[in-house]
């Protein structure tokens, strides 16, 4: 007899087989390509499993299709996704970014299906050896679904300094603030790893869940 | 006969060498370049471009450079419009 899988591994196993089913060129966690570029990404974390795809027809916004599994409800949230980068620091040797991010869908929960999205900001600043980053979003999809604001922040830091085409690896922490959760603070340690056009970051959160995100660019 | 062959295996063996041959070289200092993507957008930007042979970023000196094929040219506009359509900033080019 066939054990059931959960959705939300389901949801990880097919961001994964969607992903290697491109023949890829690859990837930042941007929400913002350069243009033309096209970026793949999964993320899951404690909360939900997201894939997305985006288009970034200038190197100021974005748009693509995207999917969301809400682990608390069961609920799903899919449907377009638009991002701007606001403004951009282009330093010397460092670069800052703000980019307010949004998205437009159909909420499901158990086949009733309505209207839902979000939208948010987004703020980091990085140079080779430091990173930070803000987002925050408010997601408007139904009581059953998704109804709630979400923020969190990351800090980083190289433990060495690599050339264009190395691997470059980020020690981070990420806090997780989700006011209406039982737990609303959340810390999780996770490695960034990228080379090239991929992306791959892994973590365990103080409550023991996992986060995995990867990312690839076209 | 035997001086042909020579000729002749010479020829061959610096055929790739002449393949490879590249002309002048762009420096071109960004401001922005922090991190391998920002060098892989400037890789995809600039190497379908007609006539450039090669895309180098060092993202210590922050210099993008653009190796020309022999006998092409690309205009400083379009390398601006190119670096600004990937998102960073011009500081400066120069041709060698």
């Amino acid at each position: 007899m066939p054990i059931p899988m959960p959705r939300s591994i389901c949801s990880v196993l097919s961001a994964l087989a969607f992903l290697c089913a491109f023949p890829p060129h690859a990837a930042d966690a941007r929400p913002v390509s350069y243009a033309g570029g096209w970026m793949l990404m999964a993320n899951n974390d404690m909360f939900e499993n997201t894939l997305s795809a985006m288009y970034s027809p200038k190197a100021t916004y974005s748009i693509g299709p995207f999917i969301s599994h809400y682990r608390d409800t069961d609920g799903e949230l899919a449907g377009m996704q638009f991002n701007w980068l606001a403004k951009r620091w282009n330093n010397p040797d460092s670069q800052g970014n703000i980019y307010f991010l949004s998205g437009l869908g159909i909420a499901n929960d158990d086949g009733e299906a309505r209207a839902g999205g979000y939208a948010g900001i987004e703020a980091d600043w990085e140079d080779r050896r430091y990173y930070v980053s803000y987002e925050n979003r408010y997601t408007a999809a139904g009581e059953d679904v998704k109804q709630e604001f979400q923020q969190k922040a990351r800090i980083g830091i190289a433990p060495y300094v690599a050339e264009a085409g190395s691997l470059h690896s980020w020690l981070m922490l990420q806090v997780d603030h989700n006011p209406e959760d039982r737990d609303p603070w959340t810390v999780t340690p996770l490695l960034r790893v990228f080379k090239g056009d991929y992306l791959a970051e892994a973590g365990i959160s103080d409550s023991g869940r996992f986060l995995f995100n990867l990312a690839i660019t076209y | 006969m035997k001086k042909l062959f020579t000729l002749a295996a010479l020829l061959m063996l610096s055929t790739p060498a002449l393949a490879t041959h590249k002309g002048p070289h762009i420096l071109v200092s960004v401001n922005g370049l922090v991190c391998d993507f920002c060098a892989v957008s400037m890789n995809k930007t600039f190497s379908k471009k007609a006539g450039v042979a090669e895309v180098d970023v060092n993202l210590t000196t922050k210099i993008v450079r653009i190796d020309m094929k022999p006998g092409a040219d690309i205009g400083d506009d379009e390398i601006r419009k190119g670096i600004t359509d990937a998102g960073f900033d011009v500081v400066s080019i120069k041709r060698n």
